[in-house]
């Protein structure tokens, strides 16, 4: 049926008789829009090109230059930041900006908030690449930033919040469009995940520690870590689907009900997911549960929701032949159901034993990050743009190149990392019929998987090439075509009246049309789900049984902590040893909550690039540590470890060590009382013992170098339950 | 069941949880189906077409607006 037509039938029915005789002529603000256009194609740019960085790195470690900034475990989190809250988040705004002007008939609320949330966010970008190249990091993935960068945040986010919801006040659509809903959503949700996850105390201006420790942090973290997949990379762009799918496709989505259902079904069970990222771990078993049976229940609204993309396309699919931002958003419906069917398989506890820590999660994440997030941007981007600049796509055959090439690219990419994690995950579980394992060597499993990292780069830089396309063509039509930095519109003003409608109580267009209410419905569902999930675990003590063996570091030892983090070990290496007999063969004892009461944050890790080190206490001498960290491949051939010489000549930082013990009094780990004086004579005399073992062992250095106090932490992990073995 | 049971054990009122959880779950769910059968034909198909009521605006070469 034609659009048109529909559209004057169904818009007759409603027409206020008043109303017609005051129509308001207004305009919407595109400046914004296309500065967080040019943004998401900057970061997006920036985001993935160190992303490739990354997957050369992983098999050719001297790819980091020698230098501390671009070793892995710093460049890693730049490029999930970059990816997720620069390219993704951009992205958000930039769609957000467009389609929430136009569905509520009304400029955004105040230009000066726009701009300031616009400068506001890239100033968090920049921060954070630089931050995070320096190595200043708490250590909680995709919540990296330290602490004055996290209250820019908030205060960056509170405008956002304000622009979009004083826009809401003053809209003259009385109705909000299901679009509206999830990005309201978002803005409360990751308001509230932001909050609980950043509550962390400072030691300096540049550095904090978690205020939670141990398995309360490993809750509450993943608790964020899993919701900000889903209110920051799923429901805004959810929001951004419903608007943009019906628009390119110029018909209405295929059911406004579902939709509906989508909405409600999505926020109320994505919080309760999180736990599905502890599986195996020492977390309580009724919340690893927990996390898992809300996990299956996800797959119905996630591919409710999938469904009502894809069949919106009902009867248009010769257009998705010809027109680029269909063919990218039908991908990108697509990989949205695939990664919303595999995140729930990934959460049976059978599966998950075998794809925890390997590649298997990292081609999980790029299914929806490549797939879902990427194409639906590019989609938008490519018609986006040309609408802004009130002309033509520059060429649609550079854009349906971009799309092979960046599908064949995704292929690419995830295709060899389900080989490599599936392979891997095996490996690491073979026995031979003695009953030995039948690869201790970990580094053997290592080697085994490299030709699959060699090909996951080539699909990254196929992926990239076709983002470069992209910026090409995309420029070319700029500079076609004439910016138009406002558009006229006009309708009526917002009627104030009672609808026929809602007198005949029909629930739902009450709440559509009341945001305040709407807001508060909102948090409650997304709320229930993490009260019930995190209050018991930080009211019970006995969720995390103290042991009487474990006592706090030694401030040598947490002065090595404090290196591990800046180095981002954790990006490679667990400390959780799961309760398979293939685990503690390979590293011994399982993990027990009660070990990590004192870390503060902790530090269990997501993935197994390198073995686990929770049991690596004593398992070495210290020299092997010393030659290991000035060159791997010394101790283990063939190892894809970067080397670490800088370690072994600079001097650990002492001045902030009294404020670090006092902070973690206050935090409640027992030193005795004054101990933060005393605490610089231990932590000489530790020093001194390490270094006489590495001068035993050969090695001439100073005591008071980075490498002695990692190698005190190291040498400390998990040995508080064991027994020395050589005494 | 023998790890989980010492835990919630410890856990004051535990049993109550799941309860409220379902209890809630449910509730809302099926208020929620309810109120979207309930929902009339001709409001949803006006609030479905909200993203196209952009009359003022230009309209493109295709015959819709152009947002």
């Amino acid at each position: 049926m034609n659009l048109t037509i529909v559209l004057t039938l169904v818009r007759k029915g409603q027409e206020n008789p008043e109303n017609r005789m005051t129509v308001e002529s207004f305009k919407y603000d595109n400046t914004i829009v296309r500065s967080f256009t040019v943004a998401t194609i900057f970061w997006g740019v920036v985001g993935m090109l160190v992303g490739l960085i990354a997957a050369f790195q992983i098999f050719h470690p001297q790819l980091n230059f020698g230098l501390s900034y671009t070793t892995f475990g710093r460049i890693r989190p730049l490029h999930t930041n970059a990816a997720i809250f620069a390219f993704v988040g951009n992205g958000i705004f930039m769609g957000v900006y467009y389609s929430m002007q136009r569905l509520l008939k009304t400029r955004m609320y105040s230009d000066l908030l726009s701009k300031l949330h616009f400068w506001g966010w890239q100033l968090i970008i920049v921060l954070a690449a630089v931050t995070l190249l320096l190595g200043i990091t708490t250590s909680k993935e995709y919540a990296e930033l330290e602490w004055p960068i996290d209250i820019l945040i908030t205060v960056v986010w509170v405008i956002f919040g304000i622009n979009m919801i004083g826009t809401i006040m003053k809209r003259r659509e009385k109705h909000m469009y299901v679009a509206i809903w999830f990005y309201i959503a978002t803005f409360f949700t990751v308001a509230i995940l932001h909050l609980i996850n950043s509550f962390e105390i400072p030691v300096s201006f540049l550095k904090s520690y978690s205020l939670f420790a141990g398995v309360q942090d490993a809750l509450v973290q993943w608790w964020y870590g899993h919701n900000a997949v889903a209110f920051f990379l799923t429901t805004p762009y959810l929001g951004l689907m419903y608007y943009f799918l019906p628009k390119a496709a110029n018909r209405p989505v295929y059911s406004y009900r579902l939709s509906i259902i989508h909405f409600w079904a999505l926020i109320f069970i994505y919080i309760w997911a999180g736990p599905h990222h502890l599986l195996y771990t020492s977390l309580p078993d009724w919340i690893q549960s927990l996390g898992t049976v809300f996990s299956i229940m996800l797959i119905a609204p996630s591919w409710g929701g999938m469904l009502n993309g894809l069949l919106t396309l009902r009867g248009a699919w010769d257009r998705v032949r010809e027109d680029p931002t269909l063919k990218f958003l039908v991908v990108a419906v697509t990989a949205y159901g695939m990664a919303t069917l595999e995140g729930p398989t990934l959460a049976l506890k059978n599966v998950n034993a075998l794809s925890h820590y390997t590649d298997w999660t990292i081609a999980h994440v790029h299914v929806g990050t490549l797939g879902w997030n990427g194409f639906l941007t590019f989609g938008v981007l490519y018609w986006l743009v040309p609408k802004l600049y009130n002309t033509k796509l520059f060429s649609i055959k550079a854009a349906n190149f971009h799309f092979w090439i960046g599908t064949l690219g995704i292929l690419f990419y995830v295709i060899p990392l389900y080989w490599a994690g599936i392979t891997q995950g095996l490996m690491w579980k073979e026995f031979t019929p003695d009953g030995l394992l039948r690869y201790p060597n970990f580094l053997e499993t290592v080697m085994q998987i490299i030709p699959m990292y060699t090909l996951r780069a080539v699909g990254g830089l196929l992926y990239f090439v076709g983002v470069l396309v992209m910026v090409f063509n995309l420029k070319k039509t700029m500079s076609a075509g004439q910016f138009n930095s406002e558009t006229e519109a006009s309708a009526p003003p917002l009627s104030r009246e009672v609808g026929e409608k809602e007198k005949r109580g029909y629930w739902h267009s009450w709440i559509e049309s009341r945001p305040v209410q709407f807001f508060i419905l909102t948090v409650v569902a997304v709320l229930i789900g993490g009260i019930i999930e995190i209050v018991p675990t930080f009211l019970i003590k006995s969720n995390t049984p103290t042991i009487a063996a474990v006592k706090p570091y030694t401030p040598l030892e947490l002065i090595g902590r404090d290196i591990y983090i800046r180095e981002g070990c954790n990006a490679c290496h667990s400390q959780m040893i799961r309760p398979f007999r293939s685990e503690t063969e390979r590293y011994g004892e399982y993990s027990k909550s009660g070990e990590f009461v004192y870390d503060h944050p902790f530090l269990w890790g997501s993935k197994r690039t390198g073995p686990d080190l929770h049991r690596v206490g004593w398992k070495y001498p210290d020299a092997w540590h010393y030659s290991h960290m000035l060159d791997p491949e010394t101790m283990s051939p063939g190892s894809i470890m970067p080397p670490y010489p800088w370690l072994l000549t600079h001097a650990y930082d002492l001045s902030d060590l009294v404020t670090k013990i006092k902070k973690m009094q206050t935090m409640g780990v027992p030193y005795p009382e004054g101990y933060s004086s005393k605490a610089i004579g231990d932590l000489r005399e530790q020093a001194l013992t390490i270094q006489k073992n590495l001068v035993d062992g050969g090695f001439k250095t100073e005591s008071d170098r980075e490498i002695i106090a990692l190698i005190a932490y190291l040498q400390r992990l998990g040995t508080d339950i064991q027994p020395k073995e050589e005494e | 069941m023998g790890i989980i049971k010492p835990i919630l054990n410890a856990i004051e009122g535990v049993a109550v949880f799941p309860m409220i959880a379902l209890f809630l779950f449910f509730s809302i769910f099926i208020l929620m189906i309810v109120w979207v059968i309930k929902l009339d034909k001709k409001h949803v198909e006006l609030l479905s077409y909200l993203p196209f009521e952009n009359s003022s605006d230009k309209r493109d070469e295709s015959g819709s607006d152009n947002g």
